[in-house]
């Protein structure tokens, strides 16, 4: 039994850290996001600005 | 004699470069992070060939060897998913500071001299260590192949691994990795159907070795147990896997020798890339590795040392052509961690101890001359070390190795994420981690700790209570609050989108190596060992 639960687990924590690193990558994403959104604003405020 | 030519060539090689890289470094970046122009196929050969040495190819392996193929690669499970939880949660921050060394990031991160300058000195006691255990390994295996007294040896390892790493730095030690790690790479995949073939056939080697009466339950999960064996019951085999495996993994995420290759990469998403792909790389190889070396037992149970198993496998089981390649990937193994660790203790010294404690800015010209100075006289001094001290490879290379898990593991989280640790807390945590790793191994000379009680799990406990209680002195300064806030910005690469489709791929390659792992060991172990009941 303990075998089997080797044999599995060993490729089985790639597919777990495949998940884990989805996590990290999406939540890295909406930083960007975030970060492109505040440079945006920040550049259309600078349009709009009344010399 | 061929294994001699093919050493000396490989050697060659390696010094050439060297040599013909030397002249491309301009500015100390260059010779401490290789001009941050890292690609991901060279950070993750730096990671891996960083990482692996004379206590994989012949420690590891004679563990295996003797019984214990499985634990290990339990080990490996926690040990390796290391780079992935390192990468994200440590590796690219550091990789946003622009520093050239890690010490140098702790003393930014807190604003500090004193946090800096005592990351320094755990880098070069720690290091120095290791490398004086590697060093010694290599030497006693290329006496043996060379037929040459054991002090010649290590006069040659020094020679080579010191002149590549002096002359290039980073970038030599870079290009020199890369190509060490495809030699032991191929070196361990070529090997496991000549090994197999050579033990009995497919599926009869694992078959056969499942069944060893002098050896019984090496295949099994928990290995070989009892009143004479290494490990206790198979409960406290699990946990000293999972435990040391957390600690391995710890050292993979933040050791320096790990995390400062992520400083080399081009950008964020070129580490973040080379940790995933050193972790596949790390449990492929680990899993043919062990495999193979186990089934050794069919046609030779009684290799003394064990940790010559590999080497012996390589000149009686394999072509002579493959041969050659294992045993110098085993050198180049070796001398890969030499090549990192040196540079990694030199870069400190001159950079991160005489900078800082002179309190003056070298010139860049003149920070690249004393860095090399610093490293001819460390190299030196390892050198001496190795010649005066009796080898004692394997220990010292472990205790060495796990000292960071404990003395830097909960500051360089907390450095990144933690908003209430002070300067003060860092440098206490760094200090007591250390010291309290060195009073674990004391204490376990005079009474048997239990597994749970690593000393290296003494110093982590010790050191995030000196984290926490230090942290409640002193005051963080708004340089540090702004420091922070800068390493929490996310950095907008150019081609930023595109760089960034590519990255989201990579937890699908997780996933589809995973799938082929399983198959394998399905393939290679379960259902062999299914035929041996």
């Amino acid at each position: 039994m303990g075998e089997f639960i080797f044999s599995f687990s060993y490729g089985g924590a790639l597919i777990v850290m495949g998940f884990v690193t989805r996590f990290f990558i999406k939540r890295m994403d909406a930083e960007r996001k975030g970060v492109e959104s505040v440079e945006m604003t920040v550049s259309n405020e600078n349009l709009t600005k009344v010399v | 004699m061929v294994f001699i030519i093919g050493i000396i060539a490989s050697f060659i090689i390696y010094v050439l470069i060297g040599v013909v890289l030397s002249k491309s470094v301009k500015t100390s970046e260059d010779f401490y992070v290789s001009g941050r122009s890292g690609t991901t196929l060279m950070i993750t050969g730096t990671l891996v060939a960083s990482f692996l040495s004379t206590v994989s190819f012949m420690g590891e392996v004679g563990f295996s060897y003797e019984g214990y193929a499985i634990p290990l690669l339990i080990l490996v499970i926690f040990n390796a998913s290391g780079y992935v939880f390192g990468v994200f949660l440590f590796g690219r921050y550091l990789r946003r500071s622009k520093s050239l060394t890690v010490p140098e990031y702790f003393g930014n991160r807190f604003q500090s001299k004193k946090v800096r300058m005592v990351a320094a000195i755990t880098t070069v006691l720690g290091i120095a260590a290791y490398l004086v255990a590697v060093t010694q390994g290599a030497s006693l295996l290329l006496s043996e192949i060379f037929k040459i007294p054991y002090a010649m040896a290590l006069i040659v390892m020094w020679v080579v691994y010191a002149s590549f790493t002096i002359l290039s730095g980073a970038k030599g030690v870079m290009v020199n990795d890369t190509i060490m790690f495809f030699i032991f790479s191929i070196a361990t995949y070529v090997s496991f159907p000549f090994i197999l073939k050579s033990t009995g056939g497919f599926p009869n080697a694992i078959i056969n070795a499942a069944n060893n009466i002098e050896k019984p339950d090496m295949f099994s999960w928990h290995g070989i147990t009892g009143p004479n064996a290494y490990m206790g019951t198979p409960t406290e085999t699990i946990v000293w896997a999972i435990i040391l495996g957390l600690v391995w993994g710890s050292v993979v995420a933040i050791s320096p020798w790990q995390s400062s290759r992520y400083l080399m990469a081009k950008n964020e998403h070129v580490a973040i890339r080379s940790g995933v792909w050193a972790m596949i790389s790390i449990f492929t190889i680990y899993l043919f590795l062990h495999i193979s070396i186990t089934t050794i037992n069919n046609v030779k149970t009684d290799i003394v040392p064990t940790e010559k198993v590999f080497i012996w496998a390589a000149m009686n089981l394999v072509p002579t052509w493959l041969g050659v390649i294992i045993v110098s990937g085993i050198m180049a193994a070796a001398l890969s961690s030499c090549a990192t660790f040196l540079q990694l203790i030199g870069n400190s010294v001159a950079r991160d101890i005489m900078e800082q404690s002179r309190s003056k800015n070298y010139t860049d010209k003149g920070l690249l001359k004393v860095s090399r100075i610093s490293m001819i006289a460390i190299s030196l001094v390892i050198l001496l070390i190795g010649l005066w001290q009796p080898p004692s490879v394997m220990w010292i290379g472990y205790f060495a190795a796990t000292l960071f898990a404990a003395s830097w593991g909960p500051v360089a989280f907390s450095s990144v994420f933690s908003k209430t640790v002070t300067k003060e807390g860092a440098f206490w945590s760094i200090v007591v981690g250390f010291f309290g790793v060195i009073f674990g191994e004391v204490l376990k000379l005079s009474i048997t700790l239990p597994v749970y009680l690593h000393p290296v799990i003494i110093g982590v406990i010790l050191s995030s209570i000196a984290l926490v209680i230090g942290s409640r002195f002193g005051v963080i300064t708004d340089e540090e609050r702004a420091y922070q806030a800068m390493l929490l910005q996310h950095p907008i690469e150019e081609n930023e989108e595109k760089e960034m489709s590519i990255t989201r791929r990579y937890p699908g390659y997780l996933m589809i190596s995973g799938g082929l792992v399983i198959a394998i060991t399905f393939m290679f172990y379960y259902w062999p060992l299914l035929q041996s009941r």
